[in-house]
């Protein structure tokens, strides 16, 4: 943690003895305890547009000792700031001070927080572009440009921090990251800042009981559930199905569309039964899927299957039913129908072997009826890649919505 | 080719996400593959091992839905 303070500095007005942690980098003080300023040269500022006499406490006091990014810090200032043009755009801006002197900044608005640290201008920016891509490679969006007013403020600033209704500050965006540059009189000040929550506050500063607000809307450069960045998702997809088509491809097997078994039943019929055992066929080359195509013209009626897939060496079976059912009519709404005459049913990992069916069909049909189905060798993969692309896809226009309607909250804010 | 890198190390970096989204997607459809499965397709077969416990009954349940 922050060692002792740097030296004590006597207030000219209330005699308050301060600790001041940067005696050589300090700009403007204002006393914790009257709210007089005194400038470097230890004058006093009379003529100011800020009250500081207004009531002003802070979220993280003075003093308060925490640690960021392995940093320790000792929070030695705290302003009130707002937008010069927008009264309703206020945030809270903590300077803080390491042990070496080095200063950051914590800005909190609507209860979001953001770690700022001054940094040298990126080679890639332009002021007048609306976007940049910084020195990581990363592309940094405009988000909002404004001029700011200190309202309030108490303790020590390495700047003037009276005088900020003439620095023009532009804000770009990556979240969780954004870059705040500052000009003043054609000088540019440079910060890379970073999302923090109110929880990792809290934990930064553990030695200070704080009590902080709670978030409204979405801040600044507050990321994205979970840390999703939902283009970024999008586009790896689409680079996934891209790379994964030519294999899917490869890996597909050509199916033979001769069946491995056939049966046709059927009820009050002289020439077929209700009931069939099919010759044998053989499963090579590992587990299979079997596909049943099954048919019949019911009308009103059901017809059904119950298909037994015998193995002939272990007497292990399969067993399920094909069935089709087709309903039709007319009502106050007009002309309705429902179910097929034809259908499909699916046996997963059939293991090798050689196999025969048995199969015997009921009906609630009282007229003669006849039901055939026919037994193929399937391939999984094409189905299997489609149900997986289909659900990256579904996330993907699930993630791209929610994006789309969390940036449009953060605009909003 | 650097900056194809660069821009792909920065497209895949903390997309924690997508990766477990895709890993786990990936291995159903190699499980589905390899032991033959029509992945989330209803399979109604029942399986009946004479000489498994349980003896030589089964029960199965139609599919059909009677008017």
């Amino acid at each position: 943690m922050s060692g002792l303070p740097v030296s004590v500095r006597k207030c000219g007005k209330c005699g308050a003895n301060n600790p001041v942690h940067r005696p050589f980098g300090l700009t403007v003080f204002a006393c914790p305890s009257c709210k007089s300023i005194t400038l470097t040269d230890n004058s006093t500022l009379n003529k100011t547009n800020i009250n500081t006499k207004g009531k002003f406490s802070p979220l993280i006091p003075l003093q308060s000792k925490g640690l960021i990014k392995g940093v320790a810090y000792t929070v030695i200032g705290a302003a009130q700031k707002r937008e010069k043009y927008n009264s309703r755009a206020v945030w809270e801006e903590y300077v803080l001070s390491d042990e070496t002197g080095q200063c950051a900044f914590l800005s909190q608005s609507g209860g979001h927080w953001i770690f700022l640290k001054q940094r040298e201008k990126p080679a890639e920016y332009n002021p007048n572009s609306d976007f940049f891509e910084n020195d990581d490679g990363q592309n940094y969006t405009f988000y909002t440009s404004y001029y700011s007013l200190t309202k309030n403020f108490i303790g020590e600033f390495p700047y003037d921090v009276t005088e900020v209704d003439k620095t023009f500050t532009r804000e770009y965006i990556m979240p969780p990251f954004m870059f705040s540059a500052e000009e003043h009189d054609s000088e540019l000040t440079c910060f890379a800042g970073e999302y923090m929550t109110p929880r990792q506050v809290r934990r930064s500063f553990s030695n200070s009981e704080l009590t902080l607000p709670t978030r409204e809307g979405i801040g600044s450069c507050q990321p994205f559930y979970f840390g999703i960045q939902p283009q970024r998702f999008a586009w790896l997809s689409f680079l996934f199905f891209i790379i994964t088509l030519p294999l899917f491809l490869a890996m597909s097997k050509k199916v033979s569309n001769l069946a491995l078994a056939s049966a046709k039943l059927a009820t009050f019929d002289s020439l077929y039964q209700s009931h069939n055992v099919s010759p044998s066929f053989e499963i090579a080359d590992g587990p299979a899927l079997l596909r049943i195509d099954s048919y019949s013209p019911v009308n009103n009626e059901w017809a059904e299957a119950e298909i037994n897939i015998v193995n002939e060496l272990t007497g292990k079976e399969r067993s399920l039913g094909a069935g089709v059912e087709y309903y039709s009519g007319y009502d106050e709404d007009g002309g309705w129908s429902e179910g097929s005459v034809a259908g499909s049913v699916y046996v997963n990992a059939v293991e090798p072997g050689r196999y025969h069916i048995e199969s015997k069909l009921s009906t609630s049909a009282v007229r003669p009826l006849y039901f055939e189905f026919n037994v193929y060798h399937d391939d999984p993969t094409g189905w299997n890649y489609c149900l997986v692309l289909l659900v990256l896809g579904g996330v993907c226009a699930l993630i791209l919505f929610a994006g789309y309607h969390f940036e449009k909250k953060r605009n909003e804010s | 080719m650097t900056r194809l890198l660069q821009q792909l190390r920065i497209l895949v970096s903390g997309q924690i996400v997508w990766l477990i989204i895709v890993a786990s997607l990936s291995v159903l459809f190699v499980y589905g593959n390899r032991t033959a499965t029509r992945m989330f397709t209803r399979d109604q077969s029942e399986n009946w091992d004479p000489s498994g416990p349980g003896g030589s009954t089964y029960s199965r349940s139609s599919h059909i839905h009677h008017k």
